[in-house]
C-alpha cells in the first residue's frame, strides 16, 4: 500500500512542564497508533522565542513528529490538536508522496535531524526499525551525515553573506529611475 | 542590463550605460544551500527576508525563479510556525 511521509510541527504553551508536554505527545501517538501509522521520529526543539506572540505567549515549546500514514490520518491528528487548548499552533507538511511502506527506509529517516532539533529523539518504533536493518539502509544513513554537514556549512554561509543582501537594496534604489525612463 | 540593449538601440543613446554584473543565484551556485532550504531552517530564511519581515524580491537577491518560488513557500510555512515574522514593528 502506498503511503505518504508527513511531518507535523506543533507549538504548545510555554508554561507546560515536561509531563504535560509528554501527554500531548502521547495523544498524538495514540491517534497515529489507531490509524496504524508508522511513527518515524519525534523531535523536541525546546522552548523558543516566537517571531510574534501567539495567544499572548511570547515563547512556545516546539514539538515535531514525522510519520508514515495515509492522507486521512493527518486530518485526524489535526483534529486532536485543534481540540487541545494547550496547542497554540500546528503545521502538517507532506514530505514524500507515494511511499511504498515495505521498502521505506525507516531507519535512515529516523536518523535525520531538523536544524532546530536540540535533543535526541526517542524512538517509538523499535520493532519496525529492526526489521529494516539491511545494506541499503546503511548507505542512506551515510548520505544523511553528509547532508547534515552541508546544512551546517550553509548556515555559516548565511551568516557571512548578510552584508551582500543589504548592499543589493541600495543598488536597487539607484536603478529605479532608469527603468522608468526606458 | 544586458538583455535590454537590443530594445534600446533605436532610441537615442544615453551618456553612460549602466552595466551591472548579473547576480548569481545562491541556490544554483551552492547545492548545499539548496538542500538546506526548508521552513525548519529559519536561520537560512532570514537571509532572504528584509528587516521588516518582507520576502526580498529576486531582482535584488538574485535568486532563480524556481528557487524563489520554493523559498517563498518555505518562508510562508515558517511564518505560520512563528519561526520568522510576518511583519516587525519598528519604533
Amino acid at each position: 500500500m502506498t503511503m505518504r511521509l508527513y511531518e507535523t510541527t506543533l507549538i504548545i504553551r510555554p508554561d507546560l512542564d515536561e509531563a504535560e508536554a509528554l501527554a500531548i505527545r502521547e495523544s498524538v501517538d495514540t491517534e497515529l497508533g489507531k490509524a496504524k501509522a508508522t511513527v518515524v521520529r519525534w523531535e523536541s526543539w525546546g522552548k523558543r522565542k516566537l517571531a510574534y506572540s501567539i495567544n499572548k505567549y511570547p515563547k512556545g515549546i516546539y514539538l515535531y513528529v514525522m510519520y508514515l500514514a495515509s492522507a486521512d490520518v493527518v486530518a485526524e491528528v489535526e483534529r486532536t490538536l485543534r481540540i487541545n487548548e494547550d496547542v497554540l499552533r500546528y503545521l502538517s507538511v507532506s514530505v514524500l508522496d507515494n511511499v511504498e511502506e515495505a521498502s521505506f527506509d525507516v531507519d535512515g529517516w529516523a536518523a535525520k535531524r531538523s536544524p532546530l532539533a536540540e535533543q535526541e529523539s526517542d524512538r517509538v518504533t523499535d520493532e519496525v526499525a529492526d526489521s529494516t536493518d539491511e545494506a541499503p539502509a546503511r548507505s542512506t544513513r551515510k548520505d544523511e551525515e553528509d547532508e547534515n554537514d552541508s546544512v551546517k556549512a550553509a548556515t555559516d554561509a548565511a551568516e557571512t553573506d548578510e552584508a551582500v543582501v543589504a548592499e543589493g537594496e541600495t543598488e536597487e534604489e539607484a536603478a529605479q529611475p532608469v527603468e522608468g525612463g526606458s | 542590463m544586458a538583455f535590454r540593449s537590443s530594445k534600446n538601440q533605436g532610441k537615442k543613446k544615453r551618456g553612460t550605460k549602466r552595466f551591472r554584473r548579473r547576480k548569481l543565484c545562491p541556490f544554483t551556485t551552492d547545492p548545499d544551500l539548496a538542500a538546506a532550504l526548508d521552513y525548519k531552517h529559519p536561520k537560512l530564511l532570514r537571509r532572504f527576508i528584509s528587516e521588516r519581515g518582507r520576502i526580498i524580491p529576486r531582482r535584488i537577491s538574485g535568486v532563480n525563479t524556481s528557487y524563489q518560488r520554493k523559498l517563498s513557500r518555505q518562508i510562508k510555512r515558517a511564518r505560520i510556525l512563528a519561526l520568522v515574522p510576518f511583519t516587525t514593528v519598528k519604533y
